[in-house]
């Protein structure tokens, strides 16, 4: 763990999750700036899925090609040297990101199941990276995977949106709860970075001066910081504000349905917990 | 005959012409008016006006003249004066052909147009560069786009969902493999294991087999929709892509097509644009941020944006090239094609390099003389059109078609096979003016059957302005002008004078004064020289005169070298004493603008013969075809005066002596005429004398060219060797009306140390040569015996008499003897 963190940081590492998808290498390039921006570590960690490996050992294991729909036969040292290239590839791109950002990092391998790996390595500051319908194997019952890291001990989560739009500021929710008070710390740490305004949007129906107080001082030292009252759902608010925020920091005590709702809106989020 | 022993020498006022400045009416140019440089040439003024103003096609205009006569200068002031009041030319620009790139359009705008159509167009493509993308990033278009992307990746995940749905109800997962998708059995929330799986009984594990099978069969048909779904999804956000440029672009043409709305060809280049932009704004946009990104890595930095084929991919594809674009507004153009390549003429496409190839486009069109002239006036030098490769062929290509094409010189000889950029041809409306020496003209017109079908009109330019009082004065005036447009010093009277005079000797004729313009305009050039060097404030008869004697100076050193020959008698010149069948001939050698004289010995040796006389020269194959006609000619002669009744029984041979170079000319002809008189006769001829002059059967002497030169020439040789007051020179009669001679010759000539006479016959001129009368017949038919024809016939006669004894010997009769 990383203790020399700026202060408002709660963070002290960003654990990006590899898999061969160009989204994960969209994402990789923006937790490395985010990385930079806070001055923590970048780990990045490629787990291969036993999963896979074991279903490429099935006599009937066929694959049907995405590109052609052609069929053909799986084996378990074809899954090997697939995994082994995808392991190299995405290394040389994690440490090519590091170096053009001028930050530490390091590679992970792993082998065993994503949400397990995952689990034996995180720590209570780490942020986890991921990308939008990441994992190799799409289960039956819940191929979520943020939904089913949230019982880890990560400090919180990065979800990234592709959009190509104008964006501006930072936008933090303020609940009043701890992870809230973090929220709104790390939200101004960014904005400050980057020289945006900060934009506090209070989560309730109205904006109570004790509450606002807190965001000013969380908010201390960005030159510009507007509070807002949500006055309803968070989700609605954000969905009317022109130019979108470059970046949406939520509390994990949001509501679950307002989490997802925000999580549609396809905005850059940094979830974060109390741990 | 005894006049002709007698013949009086030319009196000084006959040798040269004297301009007295008193008479001339000024002191000085200042006072003189302008006057149009044209002086005397009214005929090539006339054909010029005429052609000029002639609309029908093929009345170009050729003017012919010899070198230096100025005529560029007179065209073109004839040609801009004309001009200036014509109405200005079109402007004609190049623009992308979007639908065949490689045959760009051509849009001919009123003058000044073409700019501003270029501006706009440049506008456009700022504004759509800058609008366009951030029209696509506000948030209605960029969730519209997204909602597309949604909607297609929502089938898919409908598909996929349900088909995964499908499969757990029989407890098989959806595996992501590295390529796409598999099937596998679960138990336990986890894949099942091979060993697992074997043990399972044979009915179940067909059961899984089968099933998987199935699924496996559906994803396949689900994977084969993917690409018409992505079709969909393309096609969608094409539509609204183009919804979105067409919203940003409509406003900015709107605005382009009010300003243009008069032009058709301009509204139809902007409707075409505006289908264009629509439909690739998306691949010109890709092309524009790649073409920046190698250039930021310094791969490509010259054409970026372009494609290795004609078509433009970036935005340069909506350039105007203005080919001619004259905003100045003022006349008809006059231009002078001063290098007349074919791809200065009809204009080029260039190329630039691509990874190695030569690739180019519309941008890249440039134009030739032929496109700044149309509507106006093209002035070129012939000669140096004749020697570009291609040049002539392409200019008569283009007056022709009365459209420019332009054509690189391998496609003009169909040596390439390539596609070419072939830009469309534009109308050609001009009026061409060719400007050449005589030759060149005379032999285009008999060996180019089109020359004269394109070039109808003939401006002959005069070499020479007859002398009258009026034309002196006007003369004069012309000095003036030229002087003050070349900002030189004004000329006093005495230095016109002394030009007039100048210009009397350049014509040759002591009745004229050359109008060419470079030798006249170069000695006051040169006169202003040596009078800014003095500091003096007029230029004087002095100053010109130096500059008269600069220019031998310069040119003379071969003279130098011959005439000092001469005088160290390594060639035979003898200037003094008497010699039977020797003559002084004279010849003249140009070298470059320097032309000068030189006495050249001829002999003539006579004996008994077939009455053929040889020209050595011509044996040698030394002799010109003119010189073998003059001694043609003597033999019509002497056969005609001495040999009318008998036998021509004459073997002669003449020679041009330590003649090593060629002679031509028949100026020579009458000095033969006198050797071989000599020789006949055995009377010597005098040295002191040198003769010029041809001769016909008659004996009449007649005019020869360099008549000048040819006595200085002698006189030089004299003058070095000492004047004995015996030596001159003859000349014929017909020629005292060139003589415009040095100022030295006259002066020897006052004094009495040198003469010239003018001759008619060669009677005339034998009794000089000889000092005996020539002899007329008398009534007994017989000349004198002791006259020069006498002897000669008596001579002709007894070779006469010897061969036919020789011939009665040949038949047995005793043999006469014959004279020596």
């Amino acid at each position: 763990m990383n203790d020399d963190t700026t202060p408002g940081n709660p963070l002290s590492r960003i654990l990006v999750v590899l898999d061969p998808s160009a989204e994960t290498r969209s994402l990789l390039d923006y937790a490395a700036e985010l990385a930079a921006e806070l001055g923590v570590p970048l780990v990045g960690v490629f787990v291969e899925d036993t999963d896979i490996a074991e279903f490429a050992e099935l006599p009937f294991a066929r694959e049907i090609c995405i590109s052609a729909g052609t069929v053909r036969a799986l084996s378990r040292q074809r899954m090997q040297s697939y995994f082994r290239a995808e392991a190299a590839r995405l290394r040389r791109a994690l440490e090519a990101a590091g170096r053009a950002r001028r930050i530490s990092c390091s590679f992970e391998l792993r082998r065993g199941r994503v949400e397990t790996e995952l689990a034996a390595i995180v720590q209570d500051r780490d942020l986890i990276a991921i990308a939008p319908g990441f994992g190799t194997v799409v289960r039956a019952r819940d191929h979520d995977i943020l939904g089913r890291l949230s019982g880890s001990a990560a400090a919180g989560f990065l979800a990234f949106s592709q959009r190509r739009v104008v964006r501006d500021g930072i936008l933090a929710v303020f609940t009043g709860s701890p992870e809230s008070e973090r929220a709104v710390a790390l939200g101004a740490t960014i904005a400050g970075r980057r020289g945006v305004p900060l934009r506090v949007v209070v989560a309730g129906p109205a904006l109570e001066p004790a509450m606002g107080e807190a965001v000013q001082r969380l908010a201390r030292g960005v030159d510009r910081v507007e509070v807002m009252a949500g006055e309803g759902r968070v989700a609605d608010m954000l969905r009317t504000l022109v130019p979108p925020p470059q970046m949406v920091v939520l509390p994990a005590d949001l509501s679950g349905d307002e989490l997802k709702r925000i999580r549609k809106l396809d905005l850059p989020l940094l979830v974060i917990r109390r741990t | 005959m005894l006049r002709d022993m007698n013949l009086t020498p030319l009196p000084p006022e006959k040798l040269t012409v004297r301009f007295d400045p008193g008479a001339l009416g000024f002191e000085s140019t200042e006072e003189l008016e302008d006057l149009d440089v044209s002086l005397g040439q009214s005929r090539a003024l006339e054909a010029i006006e005429f052609g000029a103003d002639m609309p029908r096609p093929g009345y170009n205009l050729f003017l012919l003249g010899s070198e230096g006569a100025g005529k560029y200068e007179t065209i073109m002031a004839r040609l801009s004066a004309k001009a200036a009041d014509g109405p200005a030319p079109d402007d004609w620009v190049y623009v992308n052909n979007f639908e065949v790139s490689h045959k760009p359009r051509a849009i001919r705008l009123p003058n000044g147009r073409g700019k501003e159509l270029a501006e706009a167009m440049a506008r456009l493509v700022e504004d759509v560069r800058g609008a366009v993308p951030s029209l696509f990033e506000r948030e209605e278009n960029q969730r519209r786009l997204q909602e597309i992307q949604e909607e297609f990746q929502q089938k898919q995940q409908d598909a996929f969902d349900a088909l995964r749905k499908k499969a757990n109800e029989r407890s098989i997962a959806l595996i992501r493999t590295p390529m796409g998708f598999g099937f596998a059995p679960m138990r336990n929330d986890e894949v099942m294991k091979p060993e697992v799986f074997e043990k399972l009984p044979e009915s179940e594990r067909r059961r899984i087999e089968q099933d998987i099978e199935a699924l496996q069969a559906e994803l396949q048909d689900i994977v084969r929709q993917i690409p018409a779904w992505d079709r969909e999804r393309r096609a969608a956000m094409r539509d609204l892509n183009r919804e979105i440029v067409a919203f940003a672009v409509d406003s900015s043409i709107e605005l382009i097509r009010d300003q243009f709305k008069d032009l058709p060809q301009v509204v139809d280049y902007l409707a075409a644009v505006r289908a264009d932009l629509v439909e690739n704004f998306a691949s010109i946009m890709a092309a524009e941020q790649a073409a920046s990104q190698a250039q930021a890595e310094n791969e490509e930095t010259v054409d970026a944006g372009r494609s290795s084929g004609f078509e433009i991919t970036g935005f340069d594809r909506y350039r105007v090239n203005v080919l001619v674009g004259d905003e100045s507004g003022t006349g008809a153009p006059v231009v002078y094609a001063d290098n007349p390549t074919m791809p200065n003429l009809i204009g080029r496409v260039e190329h630039v390099s691509r990874y190695g190839a030569l690739v180019t486009d519309f941008t890249l069109i440039k134009p030739g003389a032929l496109h700044r002239a149309n509507g106006g006036y093209l002035v070129i030098d012939a000669r140096q059109l004749l020697m570009q490769p291609l040049s002539w062929e392409a200019l008569k290509r283009a007056l022709k078609a009365r459209s420019i094409t332009i054509e690189s010189p391998a496609q003009m000889l169909s040596l390439v096979s390539t596609i070419s950029l072939e830009p469309e041809p534009i109308p050609l409306d001009v009026k061409v003016a060719l400007f050449g020496d005589r030759f060149l003209y005379y032999m285009l017109s008999q060996l180019d059957p089109e020359f004269l079908d394109l070039f109808k009109v003939e401006a002959d330019f005069d070499d020479e302005l007859a002398r009258s009082p009026e034309n002196e004065l006007a003369f004069a005036r012309l000095i003036a002008t030229l002087a003050r447009r070349a900002q030189m010093r004004p000329f006093d009277a005495a230095g016109v004078a002394r030009v007039m005079e100048q210009a009397v000797r350049i014509a040759g004729d002591a009745t004229k004064l050359t109008l060419h313009r470079r030798s006249l305009v170069d000695l006051m050039q040169e006169s202003d020289f040596f009078a800014t060097r003095e500091g003096a404030a007029r230029i004087t008869d002095t100053h010109v005169q130096q500059a008269i004697d600069a220019q031998i100076r310069r040119a003379d050193r071969i003279r130098e070298k011959s005439h000092e020959a001469i005088t160290r008698d390594i060639v035979l010149i003898d200037t003094e004493g008497a010699e039977v069948g020797q003559i002084n001939g004279l010849a003249v050698l140009q070298l470059g603008r320097f032309a000068f004289g030189r006495p050249s010995r001829i002999t003539a040796r006579v004996r008994l013969g077939s009455g053929k006389l040889i020209d050595i020269e011509r044996e040698a194959k030394l002799g010109g075809p003119l010189h073998s006609k003059g001694v043609l000619i003597l033999s019509g002669f002497l056969q005609a005066r001495y040999a009318v009744d008998s036998p021509f029984s004459l073997a002669a041979t003449l020679v041009f002596e330590q003649s090593y170079g060629g002679v031509d000319g028949d100026s020579a002809s009458s000095a033969e005429l006198y050797a071989l008189l000599s020789a006949l006769s055995g009377l010597p001829i005098r040295q002191d004398l040198a003769v010029t002059g041809s001769v016909n059967q008659r004996g009449q002497v007649q005019a020869i060219g360099g008549v000048n030169e040819k006595i200085e020439g002698f006189f030089d040789i004299c003058a070095a060797r000492g004047l004995t007051g015996n030596q001159g020179v003859l000349i014929p009669k017909a020629n005292v009306e060139h003589l415009s001679l040095r100022g030295d010759v006259i002066e020897a000539v006052k004094s009495g140390k040198f003469a010239v006479y003018a001759v008619e016959t060669i009677d005339q001129g034998i009794a000089l040569l000889t000092g005996c009368e020539a002899g007329e017949r008398g009534s007994d038919g017989a000349f004198p015996a002791d006259s020069v024809n006498g002897l000669v016939e008596q001579r002709l006669r007894s070779f006469a008499r010897a061969r036919q004894a020789f011939g009665r010997q040949a038949d047995g009769e005793p043999r006469e003897r014959s004279g020596s």
